[in-house]
């Protein structure tokens, strides 16, 4: 059997629609990643002891499990408690959950690289909190850090196929469903396959040129 | 000290301040009255305790045993139902209104123009309309000679020019106390001149109280109607800079002095 | 809770094997191909870059789906199990690659210096002197990469190979206990993680111990 490319052509329009719920579920879940990360580098550095640890466990644990495990324990047990999502909510608020674990890192790292003196001088000024944070401290912690979101953002993207675990029709389902009709595996996934490298060595590309802009802005 | 002022408060009163950094005793039981109006120029040999005082006045840093009143209002404490209390962020946020502070890096907001490092406060703290607050920021970049860099980013700044506009941002929130500490000491040494002059102008308002950190002796002489030496956390010194540099009473006084000044 | 015992037991069995496995075959991919893009070759370095642009460029479940479905209809065949180890080794060997790469080129110029003063050969430097002292800056990393790829043995299931997940998803469907099977679920891979993070941590002690590189620091 060989890569018959006239086949490879007939799949494209399939794909149309399965695309569309991929950059659906990058871009919302992306979107929940950063606020939700945001959420917990500033919960962690509270002064309430409890929160900060309870927070700081919550994100361990997050990161700890599997992605597909919490996918299922939103699918089958979230409906159990009330509100009953469709698959594609479900899985951008998994993504955007697990995702944020480790914007969350990031964000830290970045907080943590605004010196103290920058708090002290927002101090004097009796800037209070919420205006030190927003004025302050984050514009100068989220410049250095955005090409490991922009990282972040790409390995999102990429794990959008477990998707099709909670039957959402994006790419990789798409794929294995033409292949399970066709019995012909070989061009659906490497299509999708291909897809996604392509994808992810231009994103990469940007992520470089972004972080030698970031430089920069450091420097100036 | 004039008659008419120990009638009233102290602007600042320490009494029996203490702060440790882990074992090390950095402010050691201080006592020290400043009265309004007063120009105090705060010296001591490095590691004296002299900005952690500063850091203590300004909330930075949080004494752990005497008292801070400011304007006779205990800084750390407030009455809650007719019991004393441990201050809350809304009685800091009150004192604070009172005090501003320079610092010897600067320490201004990299990301932001030189406006608008002096118009946030304004805004955010005080509530003054944008227009009203970027038209002061004009106003006092005039007054320490800077009027033209309003667009300017720290980043394009002089040491000496960041300095001042440090300063204009400290003086847009109209405090009553103005803490400086060494904030000649990173300048190149013909850009302290430009900074000094700024200080000078402001040592001539009665509505400022100031209290400076210096190595420069003979400003200290110049500005300061009251100077204060400082080590070990205590103070060994106090008086007139006539008196403090011409006739010190504590040896150790004239030692660090002969020091500083053979330096 | 008793009768669902024997079956976690043996996905819990499983998951151990595919991590171990798969790091065993990352360990070995990550190091050659991070030697390889230092390789005075430009071919190498090239086949190096490769690997690992493909395998980070796409996701491991992509890959163990080619690899399981895709592949054999051009004659490659691979049971789950073998599948599921030879992609997850290799998918976090190309990671890994970037760590060994990453830590190489951090070791200081003297150090070669100091072993070509020595008269050692490039392998004598390469393995005594350089390995090494690289192989301590390594573990941090390695460790989180471990806890990734255990995370990434959960994908097995859905080539029907019975670890952990898939078991946890037949129990599920048999008891219908959706929210305590998958609570219990999540706190195995939670301690399995922690356990790991633990043991890389005592490494990392044990590697820095008493080291310092003899010059002025
Ligand atoms: N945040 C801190 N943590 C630990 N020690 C500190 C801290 N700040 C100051 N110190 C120590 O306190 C002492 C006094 O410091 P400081 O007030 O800066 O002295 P000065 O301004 O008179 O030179 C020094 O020994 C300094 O090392
Ligand atoms: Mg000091």
């Amino acid at each position: 059997m060989t890569f018959d490319w006239g086949f490879v052509y007939s799949l494209l329009p399939k794909f149309g629609a399965a695309l569309g719920v991929t950059v659906q579920a990058t871009l919302a879940g992306m979107v929940l990643a950063l606020i939700l990360g945001l959420i917990w580098a500033i919960a962690r550095r509270s002064k309430n002891r409890a929160l900060a640890i309870a927070v700081g466990f919550l994100v361990e644990f997050i990161r700890s499990t599997p992605l597909l495990v919490q996918l299922y324990f939103l699918f089958y047990v979230l409906p159990l408690w009330g509100p009953s999502l469709t698959p594609l909510e479900t899985g951008i608020l998994a993504l955007g959950l697990h995702y944020s674990a480790y914007t969350a890192e990031v964000y830290r790292a970045g907080i943590n690289g605004v010196p103290r003196a920058q708090w002290e001088a927002a101090l004097a000024l009796n800037l209070g909190r919420t205006v030190t944070w927003k004025s302050v401290i984050l514009p100068q912690a989220v410049v250095p850090i955005l090409p490991a979101l922009g990282n972040y953002l790409v390995a999102l993207f990429k794990e959008t196929p477990l998707l099709s675990a909670i039957t959402l029709l994006e790419l990789l389902h798409t794929a294995k469903l033409i292949g399970a009709d066709t019995f012909r595996y070989l061009e659906p996934l490497t299509l999708v396959g291909v897809f996604f490298l392509a994808l992810s060595l231009i994103a990469s590309t940007l992520i470089r040129k972004l972080e030698n802009a970031c430089d920069r802005f450091r420097q100036g | 000290m004039t008659d008419s002022a120990k009638d009233s408060h102290p602007l600042i009163r320490l009494a029996r301040v203490s702060k440790a950094y882990g074992a090390q005793k950095v402010i050691d039981g201080m006592d020290l009255d400043i009265w309004p109006s007063q120009k105090v120029a705060l010296i001591g040999p490095s590691g004296s305790g002299k900005s952690t005082l500063l850091r203590l006045l300004m909330t930075i840093e949080k004494i752990d045993g005497g008292a801070i009143e400011i304007g006779g209002v205990s800084m750390w404490t407030q009455t809650e139902g007719g019991r004393e209390v441990p201050a809350g962020e809304a009685h800091l946020k009150t004192i604070r209104s009172r005090i501003g502070m320079v610092f010897q890096a600067f320490n201004l907001f990299p990301h932001m123009t030189v406006e608008k490092n002096i118009t946030l406060a304004p805004v955010t703290v005080l509530g003054l309309e944008p227009k009203e607050a970027r038209r002061r920021a004009v106003e006092l970049l005039g007054e320490v000679g800077l009027d033209h860099k309003k667009d300017a980013y720290p980043a394009q700044l002089s040491g000496g020019e960041k300095q001042r506009v440090a300063i204009a941002r400290a003086l847009a929130l109209r405090p009553e106390i103005l803490l400086f500490d060494e904030i000649t000491s990173a300048l190149d040494p013909e850009r302290v001149g430009e900074v000094l002059e700024v200080l000078r102008r402001l040592a001539n308002r009665q509505d400022i109280t100031m209290l400076l950190v210096t190595h420069q002796m003979h400003f200290a002489r110049e500005v300061a109607d009251r100077v204060v030496f400082m080590e070990h956390g205590k103070v060994v010194e106090d008086g007139r800079p006539e008196q403090i540099f011409e006739h010190p009473k504590q040896d150790r006084t004239r030692q660090f002095l002969t020091n500083v000044l053979n330096y | 809770m008793i009768d669902y015992l024997p079956a976690l037991a043996s996905g819990l069995k499983i998951t151990l094997m595919l991590t171990l496995g798969a790091m065993g075959v990352a360990c070995a991919a990550a190091v050659t191909a991070g030697l390889a893009r230092h390789s005075s070759q430009a071919m190498v370095r090239a086949l190096a870059w490769a690997y690992v642009e493909l395998f980070r460029g796409t996701s491991a479940l992509v890959q163990l789906f080619w690899v399981y479905f895709a592949l054999p209809l051009v004659g490659i065949r691979f049971d789950a199990i073998t599948a599921g180890i030879l992609v997850l080794g290799l998918n976090s060997g190309a990671y890994g690659a970037e760590v060994v790469r990453g830590a190489l080129a951090a070791v200081p110029r003297e150090q070669y210096q100091a072993a070509r003063a020595l008269n050692l050969s490039s392998k004598q430097t390469l393995l005594t002197v350089i390995l090494p002292q690289a192989a301590i800056a390594m573990v941090p990393p390695a460790g989180n990469l471990a806890i990734e790829l255990l995370k990434n043995t959960a994908l097995v299931s859905l080539i029907t190979l019975g670890d952990l997940t898939f078991q946890a998803q037949t129990l599920r469907a048999a008891t219908l206990q959706s929210g305590a099977v998958f609570a219990w679920l999540l706190a195995i891979y939670f301690l399995l993680a922690q356990l790991m993070r633990f043991g890389f941590r005592r490494l990392e002690l044990r590697l820095a111990h008493g080291r310092d590189y003899g010059g002025i620091s």
